[in-house]
């Protein structure tokens, strides 16, 4: 894919919420923001992370902030401009291009309208391969990089920035002065180049969300084999097909835990979540667990749901899909295994196996 | 004084299937008209009060009006569109996501400095000379505003201060829609539906008014109302105002009047006609939540959408694929009944184990529907929880519910309340929640107004 104009933007957007396992946000806004990008600067030029001189900088894009608070208050055109400018300062020099840091519906149209705003290409990449829920579970920190310098840019100008620490801790910095700046930001993290990413080999994301997203058009509704397209399209299994019960949510000192309660022919399943799908299990067995992808799509529809929007009695298909391989070693499982969002949890693949390097005393 | 008389009718019309109902306080049928599909509404109205000579009095008349699309561009309303929030949201203008063919409707498109934070502080003062100049520019060239606010429903204050500075450019005869008379979360979807009201707004007062024309003259005293979407009902005075809120009414209508024919107070719903079976489900007056938007020429809007499967005779295995909807629909609710409507209703069969009503007078229920509908009112918004814990906006959401009911008509005394759903804050944890909740009950009584001599 060389470019991403306005007729690709449906697919990219849909194929993208697929990457946020039931969270990332719900894809209308992302779409509409998207197109009135395109529509103002004319298709964004894709490229791959070595077609660019090794020592380029390029820019990470990440909209920080809660998916029901950006649909109030969506992204200000000056925030592009502002991010730019201070990461440029910062770094002495001129980016190349703008990097998406994960795949979501929100987190892929904004870095694409960042880069249309800016004039920038885009690259065909991002650092995460799916929604994760902080900044620093990125491949590129698994890899040794470190997540500083951290800048925010808010709405009505103010800036924040990071420029060291520890990863974690910094995320939780991050989201403390989210507040303050009306629970939406724009931000970056990762002083990178084009040659890192070309050698971490995170390319084809945004041509993944297209291709993924087109599959997902081509699903007939109204029966399990209907979702084959989507299933071939994205590696990914049916696990069942259900109806929601019950919903539930508890605050934490952290992210609020969730629990959605499944009525399926072959009895109760629950899935476990936070801000995406985390763990889903049926009459005591896991089903799949995070690093992989757990969806729920509308069984009328077909559509990719957000968790927090499921509806009591509305019926459900549950899919579970394969992430990058990196996230299942013992370091990927330490960062965003089950027991990283504090489940005492072996994790289970989308297809129902093991990890097996997860099998030792941990 | 007046002597209280010893009962009274309700009126529902079904301006889609030209059919027309008097029910008396205590539910019964006591006169009907049956036209033909496309005999406009104040037609069939006058038509069944001539039908009646001698019919008690009438308090309420209740109507289920054709849906209006933007198509009607004869009386299609030019629309100055405002947004108050920048510089927030400003990569997302007004109409973004709009053909070129529909935002050609809007006059004048502004974004002004303004708006409010999630927990309704200030976000930005307002820039009141640029709403006094945005009205100016738009002085001869609308018919209509639509002015939104960002994070309006929590703090509606700079929408209301700039509808305030647009009416003293414009006066009184360009109405202005405010966003935040649409409850629902999201900006757009707020925008979009003020803006679709707005270019509406002229087609919906010819209708109401033929409409009102023929309440006056059978039933002076009668109180007008439209039937909405989810089937409760929207006082004529707002419907002039919200011609999307009426959108979908001949099934909202006629999912409650079917259930209240076959005399349950919650079922599924079949209407099964020439063309197409339609399957939904009604809940102790309510449509439950579907978790889907309603889409208007394929715009996004604020309107909640029921859950409907609609089947084309057309598709091959019809019938299986009715029966496979009415099974979705039943979702685990066994007890459920099934109440089959509509001219074909002989042609679908029972399912399995359930033995359907068929309700005689089925070509009646969205009359019927309209005539004994309810009031409702619902909150979903953001709610800050940062004083006073959840609780507290727990009570406050349930307490603009009621309100909103109230506003809608309802009798105070005899309202029921659905359990409050709650939705925390992904992503950045924070003392907030998106809450959801709807009132609903039956219509205040109208009392008799005893004249006060001077």
């Amino acid at each position: 894919m060389e470019q991403v104009a306005e007729s690709a933007i449906d697919d990219i957007v849909r194929g993208a919420v697929h990457f946020g396992s039931g969270g990332g946000g719900e894809p209308h806004l992302g779409r509409q923001l998207l197109t009135a990008a395109v529509r103002q600067y004319g298709p964004v030029p894709l490229v791959q992370a070595g077609s660019l001189a090794p020592d380029a900088l390029v820019l990470p894009v990440v909209s920080a902030g809660a998916p029901y608070a950006l649909l109030e208050k969506a992204h200000g055109v000056h925030e592009a401009e502002a991010l730019r400018a201070a990461v440029e300062a910062r770094a002495g020099r001129e980016c190349a291009a703008v990097l998406p840091v994960q795949l979501g519906s929100a987190n892929v149209a904004v870095p694409l309208a960042v880069a249309a705003r800016l004039g920038l290409p885009c690259l065909d990449a991002d650092l995460m391969r799916r929604t994760l829920p902080s900044i620093d579970m990125t491949l590129l920190r698994l890899s040794g990089h470190p997540v500083p310098p951290i800048t925010l840019v808010g709405c009505t100008g103010a800036l924040v920035e990071f420029s060291s620490g520890d990863g974690a801790v910094l995320g939780e910095l991050l989201r403390a002065v989210m507040p303050g700046l009306g629970l939406v930001a724009l931000a970056s993290a990762y002083e990178v180049t084009a040659g890192a990413c070309a050698r971490l080999g995170v390319d084809g994301s945004i041509s993944d969300c297209a291709r993924i997203g087109a599959a997902l058009g081509a699903v007939s509704p109204g029966s399990e084999a209907g979702y084959a397209p989507f299933l071939r399209a994205c590696g990914g299994r049916m696990l069942c097909t259900a109806t929601v019960a019950e919903l539930v949510q508890h605050s934490t000192d952290g992210w609020p835990r969730g629990v959605v309660s499944l009525n399926t022919p072959e009895g109760f399943a629950r899935i476990d979540f936070q801000n995406e799908n985390l763990i889903v299990s049926r009459s005591g067995t896991v089903l799949a667990t995070v690093p992989d992808l757990i969806s729920l799509a509308d069984a009328e529809t077909g559509s990719l749901l957000q968790t927090t929007d499921l509806a009591l009695g509305q019926e459900v298909h549950v899919i579970a899909g394969p992430v990058d391989d990196r996230w299942h070693t013992p370091e990927g499982l330490d960062m965003v295994g089950p027991r990283a969002f504090g489940y005492a949890v072996d994790p289970v693949r989308f297809d129902g196996t093991g990890d097996l390097t997860a099998a030792g005393p941990r | 004084m007046t002597t209280p008389a010893r009962t009274r009718l309700r009126v529902g019309v079904d301006g889609v299937r030209a059919r027309a109902v008097a029910v008396d306080s205590g539910g019964r049928l006591v006169a009907v008209h049956r036209g033909r599909r496309g005999d406009p509404p104040a037609r069939v109205l006058d038509a069944l009060f001539r039908r009646g000579p001698g019919m008690a009095p009438t308090d309420r008349v209740v109507a289920v009006l054709p849906d209006l699309t933007l198509a009607e561009s004869a009386q299609r309303a030019r629309v100055g569109v405002l947004r108050v929030g920048a510089p927030a949201a400003t990569a997302v203008p007004p109409l973004a996501g709009w053909t070129a063919e529909r935002a050609a409707l809007a006059g004048p498109v502004a974004m002004v400095r303004g708006g409010h934070e999630y927990d309704g502080r200030v976000s930005a003062p307002l820039d009141v000379p640029a709403v006094a100049e945005f009205a100016r520019t738009c002085a001869g060239k609308v018919d209509a505003i639509a002015l939104t606010g960002v994070n309006a429903l929590e703090n509606p204050e700079h929408e209301q201060l700039a509808a305030a500075v647009i009416a003293d450019e414009l006066g009184p005869d360009v109405p202005v829609m405010r966003g935040a008379e649409t409850e629902a979360l999201g900006l757009l979807e707020r925008e979009n539906t003020a803006v679709l009201d707005a270019a509406l707004v002229s087609a919906a007062r010819v209708r109401i008014d033929e409409l009102s024309a023929a309440v006056r003259v059978h039933a002076p005293d009668a109180a007008l109302y439209l039937v909405r979407g989810d089937g409760t009902v929207l006082p004529s005075l707002d419907a002039y105002r919200h011609a999307t809120a009426w959108r979908g009414a001949a099934l909202g209508g006629l999912l409650h009047g079917a259930a209240r024919l076959a005399g349950v107070p919650s079922a599924i719903v079949v209407e099964a006609t020439a063309g197409r079976a339609v399957v939904g489900t009604t809940l102790g007056g309510l449509l439950p939540d579907s978790g889907l938007q309603r889409e208007i020429d394929g715009i996004r809007t604020g309107l909640r959408a029921p859950r409907l499967t609609v089947i084309h005779r057309r598709d091959a295995g019809f019938t299986g694929k009715v029966l496979a909807a009415i099974a979705r629909a039943r979702g685990g609710r066994d007890e459920l009944p099934v109440v089959v409507v509509g001219e074909r209703a002989e042609e679908v069969p029972d399912p399995s184990g359930i033995a359907a009503i068929r309700p005689g007078d089925g070509d009646l229920a969205a009359a019927v529907g309209a005539a004994v509908a309810e009031a409702a009112g619902s909150v979903d918004r953001i709610f800050w929880q940062g004083t006073g814990g959840g609780q507290d906006s727990v009570t406050r959401a349930r307490m603009l519910a009621l309100d909103a009911a109230l506003r809608a008509g309802a009798d105070p005394r005899k309202l029921r309340e659905t359990p409050v759903r709650e939705a925390l804050m992904t992503y950045v944890p924070v003392p907030a929640a998106r809450l959801q909740v709807t009132a609903v009950g039956p219509l205040l009584e109208s009392a008799d107004v005893a004249a006060v001599e001077p």
